[in-house]
């Protein structure tokens, strides 16, 4: 079974951002806290927990149907959606994708490109995580 | 290789330039590097540090963000505490907040009209009216400025407390709550610039494609991240923090106890590294780019003074073995969390944690020897072991009220102290400074003294000491050893690295490390210019009027009669390690100091 990306313990977050970092190393070819579809921010402050924002990787993805592009997002099997760059175009839409997703920040437009920017589950970013917040799943319950 | 900018900013009419200088970068990589030779260029010889003639320069190096734990900003200044070179490191996330704003360099001149904070993102930096900041606590500050900023994502915050604000010379310097500028009095420098805060905020990608090769590099992120994360090299760090020193050295006869008259402290078991694990941490977290988490936060219960056994809040305050010895067992203060109350203390004054403990060690001691009286003290008590004492001392430190006189000049560390009341037996420092917390041996000594900074963190004596305690080496291997060390850490801080990775980063895998980036250095060209990085501290030390002479004078008679790890020092033994390095130096360096 195809499988996708879990944010297993996310209490055990230590901010180090490493997730981010290898998101935008791997997938942009760049160095960026930015570009990259997995976010951590304090919640409330250091003193309390991280929280770390990513694609939850739904089998029937509510920001596919609302894309007004043809092809410039859609489902990927097992789970969460694929992107086409050459397709997604930011500036003919009205960013339906990021509002139909419940969560928010999972997916969002990156301004400088104009592309919306969400997981695409390769799991570059679980070799990363020191404190296994970050784990790798079959894809299965209700979403 | 990355080509930063350099923001300069002039604080008196409020004016910035940014601007590139990339053969500043290409002969010194960045950080100490960088910064020794900004500070040649921009700082005017034998002014006072607390005058607006006093330059701050805060530098990245080429490693930062792109290689994980590359997680420290250096900042050099002209220390109000030493009179002479000031220079210090800090985590947090200020790093890569300077390097997504792409900032290599950050240069403030001048002084504010009033007092200020300033932000500085992309090609702005604007500056907002402090006043109403005014000697708040320098996380309460820190809040402010960041719900002002009202931008989620990679910024960085430092803040000064009311001792910076009041100029209290080893005031210092807050990043992101639980990092610090601590020593040299950084945050007095930017008091006297009325500078209360200073934010970075940075969101900008950078192309691997055009500043690194990119294949290698990602070869090489996982190998350090390996090296890491896999390996015992920095386990120490992750578990314990930095704490895990507790224990061993006390057994070693190296924690300094109660003023540095003992080297061994009957409750170390309560305030080591595993008894704050087990009963204090609350969490842990970590820098910008690194995955070791060695930030521990513990949980103080805090109760109302007349409040019921429900009145009581919690907050969370960042421990490290530094505070841990200068506060805890320095002071004789056998309890966690008596510990985390001076901590918090001195967190909110923003105050070095380190000087203000060495500070209320010499005044217990002086107290104790009736060299100080209650006059003196205007009624307070002053007693080894007694929590309250220390509480009610360290907000009249940092008040510095003239009408206090003792507190005012502890306000300026153990040198002022004894120069106005004696007690220079036990007046613990080294070149002005008031040291970290190792009574292992001749090296530790010697390496304060001859420390660039007068920090532990210069050429690590300390860890030189364990290393030959079964392996006894000659007095000139010795002092070769420290050297050598000294200015390959020129190199490391220049990069810049948290030295807690320095057994990662050796010298083959730095030299890789930078080549991904397109950096070529050899590892000889790498040691050259430590070599030259630390002729130019001494060559600016000697510029300031250090005398390594007088320092070496000055060396209080309690490191010779205190226990160490290698027995009682002896004194012919440091005069000896003193002659070889003079002479090692003048060959060396061609300089004497």
């Amino acid at each position: 079974m195809t499988k996708r990306l879990r944010v297993k313990n996310l209490d055990r977050c230590i901010g180090c951002l490493e997730c981010i970092y290898t998101c935008a190393r791997v997938n942009e070819r760049l160095l960026s806290n930015y570009r990259s579809s997995i976010h951590v921010k304090a919640s409330g402050g250091i003193e309390r927990n991280y929280v770390v924002i990513v694609c939850r990787g739904c089998r029937n993805p509510p920001c596919v149907p609302v894309c007004p592009i043809q092809g410039a997002i859609t489902p990927r099997e097992g789970g969460g959606v694929i992107v086409d760059r050459e397709i997604c175009n930011a500036k003919q839409c009205n960013h339906e994708c990021v509002d139909a997703c419940p969560i928010p920040g999972a997916i969002h437009i990156d301004v400088d490109i104009q592309k919306a920017i969400v997981c695409r589950q390769c799991f570059s970013c679980v070799q990363f995580c020191s404190t296994e917040v970050l784990a790798i799943e079959e894809a299965t319950g209700e979403w | 290789m990355i080509h930063p900018n350099i923001l300069e900013i002039n604080l008196d009419d409020l004016s910035f330039d940014i601007y590139k200088d990339d053969t500043v970068f290409e002969n010194y990589l960045g950080g100490i590097g960088v910064g020794m030779e900004l500070l040649r260029k921009h700082l005017k010889k034998g002014i006072d540090p607390l005058s607006p003639d006093n330059t701050v320069i805060f530098s990245l190096g080429p490693l930062n963000s792109f290689f994980p734990v590359a997680s420290k900003t250096c900042a050099v200044f002209k220390s109000p505490l030493t009179g002479n070179l000031g220079e210090t490191y800090a985590g947090g996330r200020l790093s890569t907040a300077m390097r997504f704003n792409d900032l290599g360099a950050v240069i403030l001149k001048g002084k504010a009209e009033n007092p200020i904070y300033l932000v500085s993102h992309e090609n702005e930096v604007k500056f907002y009216n402090a006043l109403p900041l005014r000697y708040m606590y320098p996380n309460t500050a820190g809040r402010i400025i960041r719900e002002k900023i009202r931008r989620p994502g990679n910024r960085s915050v430092i803040t000064i407390g009311p001792a910076g604000e009041r100029l209290i010379p080893y005031a210092c310097a807050t990043v992101d709550r639980t990092r610090h500028f601590g020593r040299m009095g950084l945050g007095a420098v930017l008091g006297s610039k009325n500078i209360k805060g200073i934010a970075i905020i940075g969101d900008k990608p950078i192309s691997l494609d055009a500043n690194t090769e990119y294949k290698e590099y990602r070869k090489m992120f996982r190998e350090v991240y390996k090296k890491v994360t896999e390996t015992d090299l920095m386990a120490k760090y992750h578990v314990l923090g930095t704490a895990a020193g507790i224990l061993p050295l006390n057994a070693l006869k190296s924690l300094p106890t109660r003023n540095f008259k003992e080297s061994t402290f009957d409750d170390a078991e309560l305030i080591s590294g595993e008894f704050f694990a087990q009963e204090l941490l609350g969490k842990r977290v970590a820098c910008g780019g690194c995955p070791i988490g060695c930030i521990h936060l513990a949980i103080l219960r805090e109760r109302w003074e007349k409040g019921s056994v429900a009145d009581i809040h919690s907050i969370s305050v960042p421990y490290d073995y530094e505070l841990i010895y200068a506060l805890g067992s320095n002071l004789q203060i056998g309890d966690g969390a008596d510990i985390l109350k001076l901590i918090e203390a001195v967190e909110r004054e923003g105050m070095d944690a380190i000087t203000t403990g060495v500070v209320l060690g010499w005044l217990a001691e002086a107290y104790e020897k009736n060299i100080i009286s209650p006059k003196d003290t205007k009624g307070a008590l002053i007693r080894f072991g007694v929590i309250e004492d220390f509480l009610n001392l360290i907000p009249r430190i940092s008040k510095a009220n003239p009408e206090e006189e003792l507190y005012c000049v502890a306000s300026k560390g153990v040198e002022a102290l004894v120069e106005r009341y004696g007690g220079d037996d036990f007046g613990i420092r080294v070149g002005k400074v008031e040291p970290a917390g190792y009574s292992t041996g001749p090296y530790a000594i010697t390496g304060f003294l001859i420390g660039g900074r007068h920090s532990h963190l210069d050429n690590a004596g300390y860890s030189l000491d364990q290393k030959i305690l079964n392996k006894p080496i000659s007095n000139e291997e010795g002092i070769n050893r420290l050297i050598i060390e000294e200015e390959w850490r020129n190199v490391l801080n220049s990069l810049v690295i948290c030295l807690f990775a320095r057994g990662v980063y050796d010298i083959d895998t730095t030299v890789k490390s930078l080549s991904s980036l397109k950096i070529e250095r050899t590892a000889d060209e790498l040691t050259q210019l430590g070599k030259e990085i630390q002729k130019r501290r001494l060559e600016f030390k000697k510029q300031e009027g250090f005398k390594l002479e007088e320092a070496y004078k000055k060396l209080p008679k309690r490191f010779t009669e205190m226990m160490t790890a290698h027995g009682h020092v002896k004194k012919a033994d440091l005069d000896d390690l003193y002659s070889l390095y003079q002479k090692e130096t003048k060959k060396r360096y061609e300089i004497v100091i």
